[in-house]
């Protein structure tokens, strides 16, 4: 089944994480894990920059700006 | 510009590191525990370097932050491969992972991989969570005995900030480095899985509601990331930034100017009359004193750089900027080495190291000199004040002076844009195309901490004397030789400068400037602040009769027509005059060529554009 990613995630809204795409490669997908993108968390947009700039959310108590291509590599649970 | 106490090898002192997430207070630690200054600032990736100081018999070493063992870009794993060397060095007796209390989940999957590989290797191993000032703050009090249990290892609660338990756990280092052998961690984990599990567990039971934290900064990011509110308020930062060097500066520039002249007038009147008083008139009151009168001006910048970088804005306008910036091939990441370039270039090139892309790193780096640093400042001022008539709208709000100021910055920083828009264009840049994506963690926003601030302040004022100082002595006195002799009755055109200067001259006729003006930007080659002292000293040859007039008066007498002064500004805004920047890009890149073809590049630059403001506005 084809999920959601944090990118369609509109703000203020909230889901639950529920993994990587497979396409990354392994530095960026522990990078990411580590910054707190981990399956189960909640995620929360906060902003949503104009003309495709970069998202920001609310994760694991930080709050983190990520651009469009760490955002659509997010699979989500709205 | 390292404050490295090198370590005496026979007597082998034995390192503490300090190392842990980007942002959670290491350098501010470090400092607190070695009395240095190191730069401390509110947003990831301000440490680049490795910085040592002692404390007693220790050597303390302040780390670049990281995020992970796992390197991302090249930066990262020159800043990893420190944390490796630092494990296997016998002289490493303690590592010390500085976690943030307000977020202890984050500081936790580094801190525990860190204690993982200390204990593989057998070295001594605490944590030490930092900010708990923020903690209490919200009534969280962090169980220091459990948390140490369940870590199996020591853990230190302190504030680097409140200096809460920073004397107790200044006083147990020299113990624990003594027996660091007891403290080799007891638990650890050894998956990558277990590490980031583990570290929600202990956050969840230890840490306090992040809820609570956030719900406060989501308060001020509403208004300051909205979409255009905050788009405005980010140029009138920007705007009142610039405004202010100019405006808040002048009461304080105008004091040093006639301090200046009443010491030149009571010395200059004790002495006896002859070549000595002319001396001592015209090289130093004119020439070095000239540019002490720009001291202010660089500390206002300096403060108000400083105010920014530790409120925690500056992330966030990373972040606004990020799009915008991308346009031009460069990333959100260069807007913080672009906005301390306005302060000096030297470390903002450095800073660019915290931009995982090569290329926009590269082209960031290329671009930084274009910012107006405070060597600008004095040139800047002083053609101002010549062209540019006194003028307050606003009721003093918005002042003439100080728009033209802002329209010099913002040329230098567009002319920056334009040329990476060319570089990432060109095939120049090409021979890497990855692209690292844009991932900036937004750190809380904050009260500035005064004492590393007005250290600052102080510092540049420091800094910017002692750089220039001798420079400008050393040129003032030869240039008065030049100048005053042969035979001083002469006038300057018959002396050995005069003599030079007809030879120089055709190079700067197009630019519709004399040869005096022309020595003066050729000697700014090797300081830019040395055009305005250079002119000091030689309008004090010609004047010297007179009374001490301001430098501004004597070249508007003098009769320097408008458009080859807002040439002279434009030259100033482009031209790369600074010899340690050259050295620092060089370094950085590990190009002669790149470092080299800048200088010869914008020089050209500056040249052409302020040849086509000459003639355009005469
Ligand atoms: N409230 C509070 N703020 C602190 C404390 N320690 C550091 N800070 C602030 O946290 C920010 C980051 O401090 P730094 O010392 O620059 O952090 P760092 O770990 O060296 O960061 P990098 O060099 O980027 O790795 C600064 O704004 C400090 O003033 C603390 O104990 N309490
Ligand atoms: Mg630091």
């Amino acid at each position: 089944m084809l999920h959601d990613t944090v990118w369609e995630l509109p703000t203020k809204k909230v889901a639950e994480i529920v993994g990587l795409q497979s396409g990354l490669s392994d530095a960026m997908s522990n990078r990411l894990k580590e910054m707190g993108f981990c399956g189960g968390e909640s995620i929360r947009c906060i902003k949503q920059c104009p003309f495709n700039g970069p998202k920001v959310v609310e994760l694991g108590g930080a709050i983190l700006s990520i651009d469009k291509e760490i955002a659509q590599n997010i699979k989500i649970k709205m | 510009m390292s404050s490295t106490v090198s370590v005496n090898s026979s007597r082998a002192q034995q390192k503490v590191v300090l190392i842990g997430r980007p942002n959670s207070g290491k350098s501010l630690l470090f400092n607190q525990l070695t009395g240095l200054q190191q730069k401390v600032a509110n947003f990831p990736g301000v440490t680049v370097e490795l910085k040592s100081g002692s404390m007693k018999e220790l050597t303390i070493v302040d780390f670049p932050g990281t995020y992970s063992l796992h390197s991302f870009s090249q930066d990262e794993q020159v800043a990893i491969d420190a944390i490796y060397q630092a494990l296997d060095s016998d002289e490493t007796g303690l590592i010390v992972c500085v976690l943030d209390a307000s977020r202890l989940e984050r500081s936790l999957v580094f801190g525990l991989q860190v204690q993982a590989l200390a204990k593989k290797h057998n070295k001594g191993f605490v944590f030490a969570i930092n900010m708990i000032d923020d903690a209490l703050r919200f009534g969280h009090e962090i169980d220091v005995k459990g948390l140490s249990e369940e870590l199996g290892s020591p853990v230190f609660a302190l504030s680097a900030k409140t200096l809460i338990g920073i004397s107790e756990f200044q006083q147990a280092l020299p113990d624990l480095v003594k027996n660091n052998q007891d403290c080799i961690p007891s638990r650890v984990s050894e998956s990558h899985d277990d590490v980031i599990n583990r570290s929600r567990q202990l956050a969840n039971h230890f840490g306090m509601n992040a809820n609570v934290v956030l719900k406060q900064q989501n308060r001020i990011d509403q208004f300051l990331l909205h979409n255009w509110l905050g788009g405005l308020a980010f140029m009138t930062i920007m705007f009142l930034l610039f405004q202010s060097i100019f405006t808040w500066a002048a009461p304080l520039m105008d004091a040093v100017e006639s301090g200046i002249g009443l010491m030149a007038g009571a010395v200059t009147s004790i002495l006896p009359e002859g070549i000595f008083n002319d001396f001592l008139n015209d090289a130093i009151f004119g020439g070095v004193g000239s540019f002490l009168v720009f001291v202010p001006q660089i500390m206002v910048l300096t403060f108000i750089i400083g105010l920014l970088e530790d409120s925690g804005y500056l992330a966030r306008a990373a972040l606004i900027c990020h799009k915008p910036l991308s346009f031009f091939g460069l990333s959100g990441r260069s807007f913080i080495p672009y906005l301390s370039g306005h302060a000096c270039a030297i470390p903002a090139i450095m800073a660019a190291r915290t931009i995982e892309s090569p290329r926009k790193r590269l082209i960031t780096m290329m671009t930084i000199p274009l910012m107006s640093c405070s060597a600008r400042l004095p040139v800047y001022a002083l053609l101002i004040a010549v062209f540019i008539p006194h003028q307050q709208y606003l009721g003093g709000l918005v002042n003439l002076q100080g728009m033209v100021f802002f329209c010099l910055y913002m040329m230098g920083i567009v002319t920056a844009l334009i040329v990476s828009l060319v570089m990432n264009k060109t095939q120049f840049a090409q021979n890497d195309k990855s692209e690292m994506p844009f991932i900036l963690e937004l750190p809380s926003y904050r009260l500035p901490h005064w004492k590393p601030l007005m250290y600052r302040v102080l510092n540049s004022a420091k800094y910017f004397i002692k750089r220039a100082a001798p420079v400008i002595f050393m040129v003032a006195v030869v240039i008065w030789f030049l100048g005053y002799f042969p035979v001083h009755e002469g006038g300057l055109e018959n002396s050995y400068l005069g003599f030079i200067g007809h030879y120089i001259e055709p190079v700067f006729a197009p630019l519709g400037i004399d040869w005096r003006y022309g020595v003066a930007i050729l000697m700014s080659f090797l300081a830019r602040e040395v055009f305005v002292g250079t002119l000091g000293t030689l309008f004090g040859i010609q004047g010297a009769d007179e009374n001490i007039a301001g430098l501004a008066e004597n070249i508007q007498h003098d009769g320097l027509a408008f458009g080859a002064g807002m040439g002279l500004l434009v030259f100033y805004v482009i031209a790369l005059q600074c010899v340690a920047t050259v050295a620092t890009i060089r370094a950085e890149t590990g190009s002669h060529k790149i470092a080299w073809g800048l200088v010869a590049g914008y020089g050209a630059l500056a040249y052409l554009m302020a040849f086509l403001v000459y003639n355009v506005l005469s």
